[in-house]
């Protein structure tokens, strides 16, 4: 009875349509899953280039090892966040019209936007996420290079905190793409809003390789998105420290909920359904 | 000789209808602008951090680093007036070329041509700008001839890279959607940022002839700090070389995949 009532929840129903029409084109999911492996290949060779062309043994305190278990996991997750794509949808929504449809009928156009972005990550993410631990076995087991030896509660912890960022970066996506409203195009304010994701989140080097970068981030919600849940899981922060980040996890995406309601509220009151 | 003069011609009406749509979307522009200015700042930033702690690798300074940063957002630039190659193969799935085919007209040039992106001529600016302000930093010496070599060399590195795309986008006439593959190929674009001499001999050589990285940026940076004129040449050849490659192989792709359209859509 309550498994048929949760079914039959109409967000639950998108996220499904939209789980379909993703398995549909397996070719596209597969790519999906090989991609990060083939970034991660060539960003961990340009890795150890850098430390054995500058002889340094550490970089931003990590060893070479453990940079590259940092790019690893950086890699997977934002790989397998595919809110960025959020944009493409909202926008062309947007400015093709297709909204008035959508707000005609009984669902929030916020939550069924979020089922079919979770829908999209939800393969590639349990895809990639499973085979970064058969990596880390395969290692392990075979070579005897044990790259994280993450406890059960920072697991735990690492996936809890990783739907959290998936959650984050729609919102802040899609508050993005709501610009749309008075722009009609996005895709140049999205290349921003990527870099800024991209550099402030620690998708590119290590958060704390400087102060100063630190500092700044700490301002935005981006270090939420990426660099906590790739702390937890690296083994870098302690339990209460893991509870606190992700309990600022939460408060970013209270306070991102509320922008993105707000702004497409605004922006719904400036529609004008012209499409073409 | 007409057949070229009539794509001139036609180069000039694509251009007029590129920024008649460009004007419809004022603040893109300036968006494009900011985007550009902000990559600039945030990799320029990044060698600052990185150079922190050492003063070289591999052979290189950080004005050097500083100047790939500035070729690689020109190589942004150049790629974006022609960033529809990678919607090409969405296209023929959708059987959106017949109206390209019943012209008498080079069909990828007009495909390519008729989504042209003249905005990306600004940003080229930031690209330069960084570059000015990189050879400030370095003492470098280089010719006139190498600049021009240097440049050529990144606008030949970009055409390669749209070749490749539309020779993967061909496929499309024999598997349908393929997205996945580009996707696949485009996800080495992150290695463009790096100096790629650096790398091992296999990924040196996928980024040569395969993804063609290594002359948006460290090519021209080699040709203006450390090649003398007569290697400068000898990497525009090289870069010659495989641009005609790719030609070839497109040329021979789209010809037979033209032979199984059926025009279906769907």
């Amino acid at each position: 009875m309550m498994f048929e009532k949760i079914i039959s929840n109409k967000y639950i129903q998108q996220f499904l349509l939209e789980l379909k029409a993703i398995l549909e084109y397996k070719l596209d999911m597969y790519a999906k899953i090989v991609k990060p492996m083939i970034k991660f290949g060539i960003l961990a060779a340009i890795w150890t280039a850098i430390f054995t062309a500058s002889n340094q043994e550490m970089i931003a305190e990590y060893s070479r090892l453990e940079f590259i278990t940092y790019i690893a996991i950086v890699t997977i997750i934002s790989n397998s966040l595919l809110s960025w794509k959020t944009g493409g949808i909202v926008t062309d929504d947007i400015r093709l019209g297709n909204l008035s449809s959508l707000i005609t009928k009984p669902i929030s156009y916020f939550k069924r936007t979020f089922a079919k972005i979770f829908a999209r990550t939800t393969i590639t993410g349990i895809y990639s996420i499973l085979l970064f631990f058969i990596i880390l076995i395969v290692l392990k087991s075979g070579f005897g290079i044990e790259l994280i030896q993450p406890t059960a509660i920072q697991i735990g912890f690492f996936i809890a905190s990783t739907i959290i960022s998936l959650i984050l970066a729609f919102c802040y996506y899609f508050i993005i793409s709501c610009t749309a409203f008075w722009w009609g195009e996005t895709w140049s304010i999205m290349g921003v809003a990527i870099m800024f994701q991209a550099f402030l989140s620690g998708e590119i080097i290590p958060l704390h390789i400087s102060d100063l970068l630190m500092k700044i981030a700490s301002f935005f919600p981006f270090k939420s998105i990426i660099y906590t849940p790739t702390s937890i899981i690296m083994g870098e922060k302690t339990i209460i420290e893991i509870i606190t980040s992700v309990g600022i996890q939460m408060a970013w995406i209270v306070v991102l909920v509320i922008i993105a309601k707000a702004v497409l509220k605004k922006g719904l009151r400036r529609f004008e359904a012209q499409g073409g | 000789m007409k057949y070229i003069i009539k794509h001139i011609v036609l180069i000039k009406e694509y251009f007029r209808l590129a920024f008649k749509e460009a004007h419809e979307y004022r603040s893109q522009f300036f968006m494009n602008i900011i985007t550009y200015i902000l990559t600039a700042a945030t990799w320029l930033f990044f060698w600052e951090i990185l150079f922190a702690n050492t003063s070289k690798i591999g052979g290189w300074t950080l004005p050097m680093l500083q100047l790939l940063t500035g070729f690689v957002l020109l190589a942004d630039s150049f790629w974006q007036f022609g960033y529809y190659s990678i919607e090409v193969g969405t296209e023929i799935v959708e059987a959106k070329i017949d109206r390209f085919l019943i012209r008498p007209v080079n069909t990828i040039f007009a495909v390519m041509m008729s989504r042209f992106e003249i905005m990306a001529v600004i940003p080229i600016g930031t690209g330069f700008a960084v570059i000015g302000y990189a050879l400030s930093q370095g003492s470098f010496e280089f010719t006139v001839i190498q600049g021009i070599i240097a440049l050529l060399t990144c606008v030949f590195g970009v055409i390669i890279f749209h070749l490749v795309t539309l020779t993967i986008s061909t496929l499309a006439f024999r598997f349908g959607r393929v997205r996945a593959f580009i996707s696949i190929y485009r996800s080495l674009i992150i290695t463009k940022q790096y100096p790629i001499n650096i790398l091992g001999i296999v990924w040196r050589n996928v980024l040569t002839f395969i993804f063609p990285a290594i002359f948006f940026g460290t090519f021209p940076v080699q040709i203006l700090t450390s090649q003398t004129v007569i290697q400068s040449v000898k990497t525009l050849l090289l870069a010659v070389g495989v641009l005609a490659l790719w030609s070839l192989i497109l040329h021979i792709s789209w010809n037979k995949g033209l032979k199984q359209y059926q025009s279906m859509g769907g």
